[in-house]
Parts: structure tokens; sequence; C-alpha cells
């Protein structure tokens, strides 16, 4: 879309006498200021449910092997302590330097945070759905992105659904697991009035580097929470 | 005063004397509208999706009234509602698909603007373990258009005015310009973040390939990852220094915008239009991000502040340019 120059076509002459042109310098001034300041990390930093995810513990442990063959000796461990120790410096100045900046945000909408995949999951977490029969015989309602365990598909394969899963795969949405399961069990028993139990699960699995998985092989999760309800735990 | 001290206030003097002259300046309302145009668009697609998905009652209301999981209320305007309550959600819902509709029509500009941004940030504030980044982008994009003259072409708003479509009245620039910083401060921010191994040749340049095998996001089955993984190191390596490098665009602007200056690196910077690749590999990576992976309206809404890279002017000229050739190719068919 190359053309002409991009120049502006015309120009206020700002006048001594008139504030407003100063005024609004100073406002853009300030929402500069608030768009950058926000997009820096912010108190996440010291969450440590995110710095104990597998996914950041193999992150640190890389760092750490490369520190060490560079001739820097630090275990993993130290290397956590000190890389924690720098985020809280940072956070304890970060916080109090943002908190206008996060005021305005709230009232006018223009937060920001742009941590988009800066770890990406090795290691996920599915939600599986299953229905359980009086023997205790589990037949699958739901796996994520399946064409045969496909319950509430448009639902559970909408991109905030997914969010909420990886939220659990980041390790920082476990509180709600309960919440969610519950909601998933009842409708599950509302759709299947044949079904007894439904158990809802956590599946963590270690994907596979690209090596493995062209000679077929295929991840294996592993259940790391479940939860299963009967009709008389949902009222 | 000594002299040096009197010399330098004047410096700063008159600095700001161009930052105001900067701010001042105005020009053609078509790139905004565009912008306004996209932006509306992307908001509707959100709304409708999840409306479509039947997950507005779901995942924005709380577990008390059968949302999937207890809320709060981020948002100022839900909390002064009552919270994410069934009644105040779908009001939300549904003022926020009236105003974004205005908005993308431009009709009411900055109010319909303000009524879409309280109320889409509403629904989705009101669930942080749903809400995506590209949520917070396009209230980022309202704000603008309440502050900037969205609505001032290619609008009803126009036609309500002038009796025209158009309208060649001058609007303030400030507004575009901040937009071409926020896109680039979404990039270089989100690119100085990506310190994981995978990200760097520490980890061989294979951030996409796990990225592509997740089921949280892939939208097809990953295993065709593997078999290009060359491919998906050598875009994760594009990715990386393309993300890192967008502070250079604006390198690039201020060249263009000073090009009568002397300096050799002005003069290299501006014997192209940099801006065409640099633009030209962010929307490459947005569409295989739409290919294959599932992160709703992102690449749309990132995609949308492109059009901020050109003035008004240019853009004209980009469509006439367009109308010209289906002119000729349209008379070529008949003779």
């Amino acid at each position: 879309m190359s053309g002409p120059p991009s120049e502006p076509v015309a120009s206020e002459t700002p006048k001594p006498s008139r504030a407003w042109p100063h005024v609004r310098a100073v406002l853009v001034i300030g929402h500069i200021a608030t768009l950058v300041m926000l997009s820096l990390p912010g108190g996440y930093v010291i969450d440590k449910r995110r710095w104990s995810t597998p996914d950041n513990q193999s992150d640190l442990a890389g760092w750490a092997e490369r520190a060490r063959r560079l001739g820097y000796h630090v275990t993993n461990a130290e290397l956590e302590a000190r890389l924690f120790a720098v985020a809280t410096a940072y956070a304890s100045v970060m916080g109090p330097a943002s908190a206008p900046f996060r005021q305005y945000a709230h009232w006018a909408g223009t937060h920001q945070g742009w941590v988009m995949f800066s770890s990406p999951q090795r290691h996920p977490r599915e939600i599986h759905i299953d229905l359980v029969d009086a023997k205790g015989v589990a037949t699958p309602l739901y796996r994520p992105r399946s064409d045969s365990a496909s319950w509430r598909r448009a639902e559970l394969d909408h991109d905030r659904f997914r969010k909420l899963s990886s939220r659990f795969g980041k390790g920082v949405a476990d509180g709600a697991f309960d919440d969610v399961a519950r909601w998933l069990a009842k409708r599950a028993l509302e759709d299947v009035p044949s079904a007894a139990r439904v158990r809802v699960s956590l599946v963590r699995f270690d994907l596979l580097p690209p090596e493995r998985v062209r000679v077929g092989e295929v991840p294996v999760g592993v259940t790391d929470r479940m939860v299963e309800l009967s009709r008389k735990d949902l009222p | 005063m000594s002299a040096s001290a009197g010399s330098r206030w004047g410096s700063i003097g008159r600095r700001w004397s161009t930052w105001v002259a900067f701010t001042s300046e105005k020009e053609g309302g078509l790139t905004l509208a565009l912008f306004r145009i996209a932006i509306g668009v992307s908001v509707l697609l959100s709304l409708t999706s999840m409306a479509r998905a039947g997950l507005v009652d779901v995942l924005w209301v709380d577990a008390s009234e059968g949302g999937i999981v207890h809320l709060g209320a981020s948002s100022w305007l839900l909390a002064a509602m009552g919270g994410p309550t069934h009644a105040n959600v779908d009001l939300l819902f549904w003022v926020a698909l009236v105003a974004s509709s205005a908005f993308t029509l431009g009709l009411a500009g900055r109010v319909s603007a303000f009524v879409a941004l309280q109320a889409y940030q509403g629904l989705y504030s009101s669930n942080g373990l749903t809400s995506h980044g590209y949520d917070v982008l396009i209230t980022n994009a309202l704000w603008l258009s309440v502050l900037g003259d969205t609505s001032r072409t290619l609008s009803l708003d126009a036609i309500l005015r002038t009796r025209s479509l158009f309208d060649d009245t001058l609007v303030p620039a400030w507004p575009r310009r901040i937009a071409i910083l926020q896109i680039l401060v979404v990039y270089v921010t989100t690119g100085l973040q990506k310190l994981s191994p995978p990200w760097t040749p520490m980890g061989s340049y294979s951030a996409l390939y796990w990225v592509l095998q997740d089921p949280d996001w892939r939208r097809w089955d990953g295993r065709f990852a593997a078999t290009l993984y060359p491919l998906t190191q050598i875009g994760t390596a594009v990715t990386w220094f393309w993300e890192v490098g967008a502070p250079l665009m604006l390198i690039v602007l201020y060249h263009r915008r000073t090009r009568g200056r002397s300096g050799r690196i002005r003069a290299w910077s501006n014997r192209w239009d940099l801006r065409l690749p640099y633009l030209a590999v962010g929307v490459m990576l947005h569409l295989a991000i739409l290919a294959t992976m599932n992160v709703g309206v992102f690449s749309l809404v990132a995609m949308s502040f492109y059009v901020t890279f050109f003035s008004p002017d240019e853009v004209a000229h980009f469509f006439s340019r367009l109308a010209d050739r289906a002119r000729r190719g349209r008379m070529a068919n008949a003779t």
C-alpha cells in the first residue's frame, strides 16, 4: 500500500494563549506511559504456582544447564532462588510504580499485558469426561479435539473454554476445578439420563519431540486430578 | 539564570513545542474509519461466537446462577450493576452487541465506542480464567476510538451530517499514531517475554512445534508439525526476531516523517517502504495462526491495527489505484 509519503495534511499551530493543545499533549504522554508501564511484566512474575509448573521447571533446568556449560556453576534450585529474588525486587518496584496507571486502565479499559506463548506447554493437561456405569466401567464422553468423544463440542472446543483448560495446564486455575467438574457432570447427567455417574479428570501429558511423533508414538496421559459425581451429589 | 541553563530551558521549550505541534496535527479520517470497521467486526465476531456456542451464560455468569465457576466482578461497571448475575450478563451482552454494531456502522461514534468498550469489558473481565489477550487489545482499540474521531467518514454519522458517506473534515492524527505504538508494544513485549529455551537456539527453536502439539490451541491434529519440523523452527526464529524487532518500525516511521533531513541511515531506510515487508511478515504469521490454531479473533484484531500504519492519503491512493485497475480491466474485457 505504498504511495505518497505519510505526511500530515494540516497542523494547528499551538498558541501560548490556548491551553488545550498543551493539556492534550500531556494527556497523550500519560496514555503512552500507561501503555508502556502496564505492558511490562506485572505481579505474576512472583506467582509461585507459575514457577512450579513442569514447563517452567524445565525452562529453569535448561538455563541452568547452559550456565554450567559456560562455566558458571549453579544448581537448578540456586538459579531459581536467584531469579526469584530478582523477580521479587522487580515486583516490589513495579507494583507501586504502576499503581496510578492501573487506575486509568481500570476506568478506561486500557489494560495491557502481552504474555503469549512465552513458555510453550510441553506438559499440558486435558479435561476428560467419562460416563461410569454401575460396574465402574468408564465410557469416554468428551476428549479434546476427538471426533468420537465429542459431547458438547461447540462449547468445549471454543477458544474461551480452551483458555480455561490451558489455565489448568499452567497450574493457575486448580481452585476452579471443582466448580468446573460439577458443572460438566451436571450437564452430562442431564444430557445422558441413563448415566449413573460422571467422572471429570485432568490428564497430564508429556508431549513428544518430533522424532518420536514421526515414528508413530503418541503421548500417554496420566490422570492427576479426578472427580466422580452421581446424581445425588448434584442438587 | 546562566547562559547554559537558559539554553537548556530553550531546548526543552522547543522540544515541547514540537511535541504539542505533533499531537495537534490533523489528517483525513479514512484510516481511522477502516480501523473502526475492522475492530467493530472483530468485536461482533467475538460476541456472536460466544452466543453461537451457548457460552455467554456459562462462562460469564457466576456459578450461583448456573455459570461454570464462581466469579467476581473486575470491571467497575459490572461491580456497580451487582456482579455477574444472569440478568446483568444478558443485559451487558445485548448492550455490547447493539453498541458494537452501531460502532461498526459509525453511528454515534464516540458514544457507541464507549458503550461497546464498557459492556465488552464488563463481560470478558468477569471471568479472568477465560479472557484472552485479544479482549484487551479490543478494549484498547475501542478506547482509542472514544478519544479519536473514527466515525468522521465512511459512517452513518457522515451520512446523517453531510448526506454523503465520505466527509473530508480533518480529524486528530495522534490516535492513529497511538494505535501504531500499541500494536508495536504488543509485539515487542510479547517477544521479550519469550525467554523460554524453545524460543532460542538452546531449545532448537522448537517453540512453534510445541505450540502446534498443544491440545489447548491446535486447530488440527498436530502430527503434521513433526513432518514439517524444520519449517516450524524457521517460523519460531522469524516470529521471535520479528516481534523483538518491532521498535525498529518506530525508527522507520520517524525516518519517513523526517525524510527531508540528512543522514545515511535515514536515506538508506527511506530507499524502500520498509513498512511493507514488516507488515507482510505479520500478515503471514497471523494467517498461519488462523490456519493452524484456535485463538479466537486474535489475528483479526491484531491485523486491524495494520491499517493505521498508512496515512489516509496512502489509503485513498491505494483504493483509487485498485479502482483504476478494475476499470481498465473492464474496458479491456469490453474491447
